[in-house]
């Protein structure tokens, strides 16, 4: 059964591999035959590896936003999956696997593309510092607890729920901004707690390379910890989604 | 020596959703190499039976078994279902359909499957969203049989299909049928069930009505049609024997239920001069009329 997330995986993979080269197409063009009134700086620029990696990883969780909800995208198809002689947790794995090595591939698409275009210039270099590997770490483990949070939570429904992947940003994110402001007891716990299964909060780096793509959020641990925690929930969350949809009666 | 068990077997099922109980204490055993035909209104439970049975729904109390087993996926290696809702893959093409089938399916006939699409006219390069739900239903039924299924579960297998096809496919569940396989369908068609079914179970409500063999349903009482050249005389003192169970009058003639023939209430219409008698077997849609009107 894999074959059908292996053929919708590819479809969307191709579609953003196009639009990442359409957009390094764009930026290249305007960068080589800048318009007159434009001043280009081709003095070159340290340009950080992390940079790239939180941008890839942004890009990622997208993707993660868009195959996320798989098994709850197939319960219209159960009478048809469920009657092949594959264990469901197996088709479940496949599907989930699939999915990864697609997130997986878009974060290296994004990665690709971004080192391709900066190195045109020959002048710039790509710097990695020693928060480099953890950051890439993180630059993974976010848009994979994304994709764990979404499947667990739609996994056991047997009605659709693909705009679970679109949705979950604006809740992550006014999650994220409740956790940060000063609420009274015990709203600010409750939002602290929350917050910890918000995988929008993950994507930020704050203090990290310089860069920070959402606010910072308040999660427990250090960065490291994070990162492992966030790992530990898309793992966690796999193997609860792959439960539910297995005992799901349709 | 025990003897082999059903092949499919429902041991008191009962199936509740919160307070409704769309499956009431339900016992049917279908022996290999039979057709049985489920009956019943909309809402009877046919679905739902079924659905537990392949393990969709886990019943509230009672057994379902395939084989005396329980199911499993190994289950699905000899055993094909065609669901009464299309749950194939719209942006697939028919081609792809197949080759899924022949990856998942261990026993799948690639040869079979050509065959099958080209009885049934579909277009291999076509995706699934394009077809009629006729065609879905098509496609449906050539997955299922060119897995060469022991045991063959089918949901209102004729739905959308034009009488042509509805006929192939009954033809299908009688060739799998004679080959030693075992098939279950559902139907709202009686005349389907009469054709291809050697059993017949009906259903209302969630309760087994009625399971018998369809020959020996048919036999156990006759229908004695008698025409008469005008206006139907006053039979009561022909009809007032045991025998007869019910009387329908239209136009010139008289339908009598009776429930053995024996010849008496045909030797007792001749004094009324009907330009003719005769005696046929009950069809099923009486059957399943009187059934499910009785039991109301």
């Amino acid at each position: 059964m894999y074959y059908v997330e292996v053929l919708y995986a590819r479809s969307r993979l191709f579609w953003f591999t196009a639009m990442a080269l359409l957009v390094a197409a764009i930026f290249t063009y305007f960068v080589t035959f800048p318009p007159p009134q434009a001043h280009v700086n081709n003095d070159g620029h340290d340009v950080p590896f992390n940079a790239i990696v939180v941008l890839a990883g942004f890009f990622a969780a997208i993707m993660a936003s868009i195959l996320g909800a798989t098994l709850n995208r197939d319960g219209s198809h159960l009478a048809y999956m469920w009657t092949k002689p594959i264990p469901r947790e197996r088709i479940a794995l496949s599907y989930i696997i699939i999915d990864v090595a697609t997130i997986l591939a878009s974060f290296a698409v994004v990665c690709g593309v971004c080192s391709i275009v900066l190195a045109i210039p020959p002048q710039n270099h790509l710097t990695a510092d020693a928060s480099s590997g953890i950051v890439l770490a993180r630059a993974l483990a976010a848009p994979l607890m994304l994709y764990g949070i979404i499947e667990v939570t739609t996994s056991w429904l047997p009605t659709r729920l693909g705009a679970a992947g679109g949705i979950i940003w604006p809740i992550g994110l006014a999650i994220e901004a409740l956790a940060s402001i000063n609420l009274p007891f015990p709203l600010a716990q409750i939002f602290y707690a929350i917050n910890i299964f918000n995988p929008i909060a993950y994507l930020g780096l704050h203090g990290h390379g310089h860069v920070q793509l959402m606010s910072d959020s308040p999660l427990p641990f250090d960065f490291v910890g994070q990162t492992i925690l966030a790992l530990c929930i898309f793992v966690v969350s796999c193997i609860i989604a792959t439960y539910n949809w297995k005992r799901m009666q349709a | 020596m025990n003897p082999a068990p059903p092949v499919i077997a429902f041991d008191n099922l009962t199936k509740r959703y919160r307070t409704f109980e769309a499956v009431h204490d339900l016992t049917l055993h279908i022996e290999a190499g039979s057709i049985c035909g489920l009956l019943g209104p909309n809402g009877a439970g046919k679905t739902t039976a079924m659905k537990t049975l392949l393990g969709f729904l886990r019943p509230t109390s009672g057994s379902v078994a395939i084989n005396g087993a329980p199911v499993t996926s190994s289950t699905f290696e000899t055993l094909s279902y065609v669901p009464e809702t299309d749950a194939l893959f719209g942006e697939l093409t028919v081609a792809q359909h197949v080759d899924l089938n022949r990856r998942a399916q261990p026993h799948h006939d690639q040869r079979r499957a050509e065959e099958l699409l080209g009885i049934f006219g579909l277009d291999r390069r076509k995706r699934v969203r394009r077809l009629s739900k006729g065609q879905k239903t098509a496609l449906a039924l050539v997955l299922a049989l060119a897995s060469k299924p022991r045991v063959l579960v089918l949901d209102e297998p004729s739905s959308g299909l034009d009488p042509v096809f509805q006929r192939v496919v009954l033809d299908l569940m009688i060739d799998a049928a004679s080959e030693g396989g075992t098939v279950l369908f559902s139907s709202h068609q009686v005349g389907q069930v009469e054709r291809a079914a050697d059993h017949v179970a009906i259903m209302r409500g969630g309760r087994l009505l009625l399971y018998n063999d369809v020959d020996s349903l048919k036999g156990q009482e006759k229908i004695i049609e008698a025409t008469f050249s005008s206006e139907i005389p006053d039979l009561n003192g022909a009809l007032g024997v045991e025998v007869v169970r019910r009387v329908e009058r239209a136009g010139n003639m008289v339908r009598i239920s009776v429930k053995h023939d024996d010849g008496e209430v045909a030797q007792r219409l001749a004094p009324y001069h009907p330009t003719s008698i005769r005696v046929v077997d009950r069809n099923l849609e009486d059957i399943f009329l009187d059934v499910v009107s009785e039991k109301a």
